[in-house]
């Protein structure tokens, strides 16, 4: 069984979707019959050879896209990669596609259009659907131990993958948890988000980079008199 | 109305170039301007996610392209309107690319808006947003409706909201007429 990674987040190596897509794929080679074959590419440093990319997709059987949210929905170059499978229509059916998908807000509300679009894209490519991996609240989910709650889930959920070809709805609940802040959590946030006490780590950010000064520039601001 | 209008189509794409053309006509004809970008022709590198838009150079991409034109003249706009055929049921890579660069048009500080958490404000004004698409062959109900749904979370993300949405299908003058009355 060949398992094909794509990890689509411009950071590539160092990105949180690798980092949490690791989880899975461990406990995915955990409980395999057989030992699989697992190759991850970060698609970020691959993008001028996109023909070999496609050679490794026709002989791979399963599929996964890690990937962040960007600004509502894939990275533009995963989107061009995307594109150029075109080639390939009639000759992906059979093969098998699974999303990771992440962002740094912390609901996962943010994520359900780009997962409703994903379905939508492995049937125009002909491939089956394994599901969508999503989850809120992920910006430096790469700093974490590896014992941490959710990347146990994520082994979890790669085990149970392995046995059942299927994603556990139950762990997939639980790694999307939560999906919409609760009303009094979002009336805390509003207020701490107006007195500025939500930004801890832009301030760190732009302090260690001398840039706190001009945190609120606008320098496309119109120069041109009012209309 | 000032009109900010990118054309996200892939080379060869001629019925789609002229239909836009005939937008931008009918716009300027009745008073309002356009400042188009044909994406395809212009430089514009993909985002590499080092927030430095946000931690080093507050309000500016630290690579320069031409997105910095396309940024300010947004800013400058009351409509900034994408224009693009459907790829697989999205808009294309090129309008993907251009729109992620367009991150520093808002600011890393976290606000609550739409009920939602999002990115605040950096300008005080922001211009309303547009879609134009053009269908493929097997365009359906369900693709017109996820991809909508995701230009309206596009929208609130850059502090805006999706004012227009159609496809090349109609008649560019009854667009033109519907976008001068926004």
């Amino acid at each position: 069984m060949r398992l094909l990674v794509f990890n689509a987040s411009p950071r590539g190596a160092r990105s949180n979707s690798l980092a949490i897509i690791k989880h899975f794929l461990e406990g995915f080679e955990y409980s395999s019959r057989e030992k699989p074959d697992i190759e991850t590419v970060n698609l970020i440093n691959e993008r001028d050879d996109y023909a070999a990319l496609r050679e490794k997709l026709l002989v791979a059987d399963r599929v996964v896209f890690a990937f962040p949210l960007y600004v509502d929905s894939m990275p533009g170059f995963l989107m061009e990669f995307f594109e150029t499978l075109i080639l390939l229509k009639g000759a992906l059916s059979g093969k098998e596609f699974l999303f990771s998908i992440q962002c740094g807000f912390p609901e996962t509300l943010n994520l359900r259009p780009l997962e409703r679009y994903l379905v939508r894209l492995t049937g125009k490519f002909g491939a089956a659907y394994a599901g969508c991996i999503c989850r809120g609240g992920m910006e430096g989910t790469r700093y974490m131990p590896a014992d941490a709650p959710i990347f146990r889930k994520y082994r979890e959920l790669g085990r149970i993958y392995a046995e059942t070809g299927k994603l556990d709805p139950g762990i997939l609940g639980e790694i999307a948890n939560p999906e919409k802040l609760p009303r009094p959590v979002m009336l805390i946030a509003s207020v701490l988000g107006r007195m500025g006490l939500m930004n801890g780590y832009w301030k760190k950010q732009l302090k260690k980079n001398g840039a706190y000064e001009k945190r609120h520039a606008r320098p496309y601001d119109p120069t041109h008199l009012p209309r | 109305m000032r009109v900010t209008l990118l054309n996200g189509a892939a080379p060869d794409s001629d019925a789609f170039d002229s239909y836009l053309e005939r937008l931008a006509g009918n716009l300027r004809e009745s008073g309002n301007t356009v400042s188009e970008f044909k994406l395809r022709d212009l430089v514009i590198g993909q985002c590499i996610g080092c927030w430095g838009c946000w931690t080093k150079t507050p309000g500016e991409c630290v690579f320069s392209d031409d997105t910095a034109k396309i940024a300010r003249s947004a800013v400058d706009s009351d409509l900034f309107l994408f224009a693009s055929p459907l790829v697989l049921g999205f808009t294309t890579s090129l309008l993907k690319k251009t729109i992620d660069r367009m991150l520093p048009l808002v600011h890393p500080y976290l606000a609550v808006r739409a009920g939602e958490i999002h990115h605040r404000k950096r300008y005080r004004k922001y211009p309303l947003l547009g879609l134009l698409i053009a269908r493929e062959s097997d365009t359906d109900d369900i693709d017109i409706s996820v991809v909508k749904e995701i230009y309206e979370r596009v929208a609130i993300e850059l502090a805006t909201r999706l004012a227009f949405f159609g496809s090349t299908e109609r008649p560019a003058e009854e667009v033109a007429h519907e976008i001068a009355g926004l």
